[in-house]
């Protein structure tokens, strides 16, 4: 029978008979007017045009709407078969793919498609034929697991064999893997394949609801009316929830103790699930017993609010429950609800009191938790658990993830009246995790994003907002280097050595290891979660551990004050994790997930501290004692470490190499005890550090002299010094023991404090001159 | 290939079944979808006038009035309300039932009565 119908469709589309049809149906309606008073007429005709207006509801309420011939699958033999009628007459009467794509231009469909892709259509000669845009759609359809072929899928597959040939959507970083995701994605949210049936439905409260139902006192004290507030705001339908959406309805359906626990971090849809709920109980389109419900939901500060102790907590609770007994259409939501079982601070355990109300029929609960709070306050209490139905909510895959962060910005969208494309969107996902992450998850972590991109595009002015805005907007917030470099930058990446040994002497295998590093980082090579690059500094002090890494803040973060520097000899205690955590590491990344985290004297913190960077070194993840996950992704981790330097010392003096014994130190510091054999092998790279030479000494006595000179020239006072006098300092300062230090120290001793001394006689004035010399063994400034 | 497809004989059988898929569609789309509109619409005014719930909770409280001492009272005064509220919501209910019909048994006829027309007055 399809197959008729679409050879009559085919029929009554043709340009010739749609104009008869039209003249036919005016013609015949003007006859029957002028002819109104002529009864014999009229009852001739009047089941004529009957005839005529049923054969205009049937091609379009019947033909318009059939489905195709067969549905798509493996082994079809002819594609044409499963395309749809409308798009099957346009590819049957143009006689090339050029004005096939012209015509499929004007659906609704494709314009979203390539409003969503920024992509205007330029009619472009390509040698693609009808057949091969058929094959490809079938396949494209496949993929998606569509059941027919429509013009958008028919589009979609010129447009990738248009771009195989012409590379224009691939240079603008659009793949197939893109345009697939983004047709999965029109085709859901226009139904293609769905048989498109109206039906009226009733939204709302009745007109007399108030007289019966949904509040008293108690309720209204401590919840608010979330079906109506659901109900106020465009419905936003669940994408990828349809296991958990349900077994929630397959709980809250039971007869007995139908209470629900959404677990789950935060901003993954546990209230999302819970609107759904709301909006389909409200239609009545659940079981029986769960729908025309209204849903309340508790206003936790309030619900806590002036409680003293556990009696007052439960005597509200009590009361409140007992009311809510006989509510008979609310469905109660229990935002955190392990503040109830002892969570939240407030310790008071209040199961006890409620499992009399949990168990009856009368009353049906839905809490959300987070996975810690459940573990930790309602795993145990076995009597409450059965109460309970658990559904876990789990974190999006990316697509499925991208596709809640779509649907939602196609409400923003609107009410923004903005322009968001596809690739911005996909941005979003991407950098999310790298934008304030609390540890809330996906889509709520990409949404809170999206809504920060569009409120700063609409301070700018900016409509269409693009992936260039994403990246700018977290990047001017985060520090982050997200646009590709610049020349200037990557003449400064490709020579990173030479300008970081301005500020380091020696240590060429440090200062290389770093500056690969962030090569790797800047050229789109970096490991997904990893941080960017993690170093163990091995040395004796005064070798320049900690300088090469403020020599890397200075010299790429634009500051040595860019580096989060902590002095690990200050967590040595049983308290020291809080003391990590407590101290604002977290916020500190959560601001700068950018940075560089030097953690000086590392084999100093205990070892608690050491397992806790365990976690960080491996998954880049760390969980602070507010069940936050901070990621690390974006961070350089440098650990400086004094242990093993007796070692390396005594190994320098026998002459020795120092990258021949790395391996040897490495052992004798895991055999010690000093850093278990993990943590050592979750560093990217141990670098071992040499001691300094007297030749080096003399290297770090110009530095020092001219970081002297630096700062007294800011009083216009110029001061010079000859190779003798660094040779000096060299000489009477070097010791393998202390390294650079000692020949900070000696110049301060000498050359400055002298000139602090001349400065405040004022034998040095603005703008003298002065040398310093070496006599009788010792330096003088004159 | 493609074009092949218009040259196949089937095309002519489509025409001779078009009055009988007329006729299916007249009766099984029009009437069903109308049957499914009406039914859609009786839902939507009892809910609309909230006449499953009042039925429902007809021997409840008015406005959830559990407190001490008031529960009877409102148990009583909540029947003398839902009733007058429930009869003037059946009445509306039915009478548009009725229409409902009536527009119903009118397209159900209208061709056999086009029929009868030309048989018994145009002949």
């Amino acid at each position: 029978m399809n197959n008729n119908y679409y050879f009559l469709h085919y029929f009554f589309d043709n340009p010739v008979i749609r104009w008869l049809r039209v003249f036919i149906f005016f013609g015949i309606g003007l006859i029957v007017y002028f002819n109104l008073k002529n009864p014999i007429f009229i009852i001739h005709l009047l089941p004529v045009y009957f005839v005529l207006i049923l054969q205009e509801f049937f091609i379009h309420f019947k033909l318009e709407n059939s489905s195709p011939y067969k549905k798509i699958s493996d082994n079809v033999l002819h594609v044409i078969e499963c395309t749809d009628f409308k798009t099957r007459i346009v590819l049957e009467r143009k006689k090339t793919i050029l004005e096939v794509i012209v015509v499929l231009l004007g659906e609704a469909e494709i314009r979203y498609f390539n409003k969503l892709l920024q992509y205007s259509y330029k009619k472009t000669e390509a040698n693609i034929t009808e057949e091969q845009v058929l094959q490809k759609a079938a396949e494209l359809v496949l993929t998606v697991e569509g059941s027919y072929i429509h013009g958008i899928d028919v589009y979609a597959s010129y447009l990738l064999l248009l771009d195989s040939q012409t590379k224009t959507l691939f240079e603008n970083g659009i793949d197939e893997k893109d345009i697939v995701t983004m047709l999965s994605w029109v085709r859901k949210q226009y139904g293609v394949d769905r048989n498109k049936h109206y039906h009226l439905r009733f939204t709302g409260s009745g007109a007399f609801d108030f007289f019966v139902f949904g509040w008293n006192q108690q309720l209204l004290q401590y919840a608010y009316n979330f079906t109506r507030e659901i109900l106020s705001r465009p419905i936003i339908s669940p994408i990828g929830r349809e296991k958990e959406y349900d077994l929630l309805v397959t709980a809250l359906s039971k007869n007995h103790s139908s209470n629900v626990l959404l677990v789950g971090p935060a901003g993954v849809g546990k209230t999302a699930l819970i609107a759904e709920f709301a909006l389909d109980s409200d239609m009545g389109v659940l079981p029986k017993n769960i729908s025309n419900k209204i849903v309340f939901k508790f206003y936790s500060e309030r619900l806590l609010a002036g409680v003293e102790n556990q009696g007052d907590l439960e005597a509200r609770f009590v009361e409140l429950f007992s009311e809510l007994a006989h509510t008979g259409n609310v469905v109660v939501y229990i935002p955190n609800i392990e503040n109830i079982f002892g969570g939240g601070g407030l310790n008071m355990d209040i199961s006890g009191a409620l499992i009399e109300y949990l168990k009856s029929s009368k009353i049906k609960i839905i809490g959300s938790t987070t996975e810690d709070a459940f573990n930790t306050y309602i795993y145990q209490k076995q009597e409450i658990k059965e109460l309970f139905d658990v559904v876990e909510v789990i974190e999006p895959d990316e697509e499925t993830a991208l596709f809640m962060v779509l649907e939602k910005s196609k409400d923003l969208e609107r009410v923004n009246r903005v322009s968001i494309s596809y690739k911005a969107l996909k941005e979003i996902c991407n950098l999310s995790d790298s934008y304030e992450n609390d540890g809330t998850a996906m889509p709520g972590r990409g949404v809170r994003l999206l809504e920060d991109v569009i409120a700063n595009s609409k301070n700018h002015g900016v409509k269409n907002i693009t992936e260039e805005e994403v990246r700018s907007f977290v990047g001017e917030k985060t520090n982050l280097l997200l646009d590709r470099p610049n020349d200037k930058e990557s003449e400064k990446l490709l020579d990173l050595e030479n300008e970081i040994h301005k500020r380091v002497i020696s240590q060429d295998e440090a200062v290389s290891a770093i500056s690969n590093a962030m090569r790797r980082v800047r050229s789109g090579m970096k490991n997904e979660g990893k941080p960017i690059a993690s170093f163990l500094f091995l040395g004796p002090t005064g070798v320049g551990k900690t300088q090469t890494a403020k020599a890397l803040a200075a010299t790429y973060f634009g500051d040595e004050k860019a580096m989060i520097r902590f002095d690990m000899s200050e967590y040595q205690n049983d308290d020291a994790i809080n003391q990590l955590l407590g101290e604002g590491v977290v916020d500190k990344i959560l601001h700068s997930p950018f940075s560089l985290i030097l953690l000086d004297e590392f084999e100093k913190a205990s070892k608690g501290v050491h397992d806790l960077f365990l976690q960080v070194l491996d998954e880049a993840r760390l969980t602070d004692h507010l069940g936050r996950v901070i990621s690390f992704n974006n961070a350089i981790i440098i650990a400086t470490s004094n242990a093993g330097s007796e070692f390396i010392r005594e190994k320098y003096k026998e002459g020795v190499v120092v990258d021949d014994i790395k391996n040897e130190l490495i052992e004798k510091i895991q055999q010690s005890g000093i850093y278990k054999p993990e943590l050592i092998n979750r560093f990217d790279d141990v670098i071992v550090f040499r001691p300094l030479s007297e030749k080096d000494a003399i290297s770090v006595a110009k530095l020092f002299l001219q970081e002297s000179i630096d700062k007294i020239s800011e009083q216009q006072i110029t001061l010079a010094y000859g190779d003798d006098v660094t040779e000096f300092i060299a000489k009477n300062s070097y010791s393998t023991e202390f390294g650079a230090r000692n020949v900070r120290r000696f110049i301060e001793q000498t050359v400055e404090n002298q000139l602090s001394k001349l400065l405040l006689s004022n034998s040095l004035q603005k703008g003298a001159s002065a040398v310093i010399r070496v006599e009788n063994n010792s330096l003088v400034i004159r | 290939m493609i074009r092949a497809y218009r040259k196949l004989n089937v095309q002519m059988l489509a025409f001779v079944y078009y009055p009988f898929y007329l006729i299916v569609f007249w009766y099984k789309d029009v009437l069903g979808g109308l049957l499914d509109f009406f039914i859609d619409l009786n839902r939507y005014v009892a809910s609309l006038l909230s006449l499953q719930l009042l039925i429902k909770t007809f021997f409840k409280p008015l406005k959830n009035e559990y407190r001490q001492g008031l529960v009877l009272f409102s148990i009583i005064f909540g029947m003398f309300i839902k009733s007058i509220l429930i009869s003037i919501s059946l009445f509306l209910v039915f009478f548009l039932l009725l229409i409902e019909f009536l527009i119903g048994v009118f397209l159900l006829l209208l061709p056999a009565a086009l029929v009868a027309l030309i048989l018994y007055k145009g002949l």
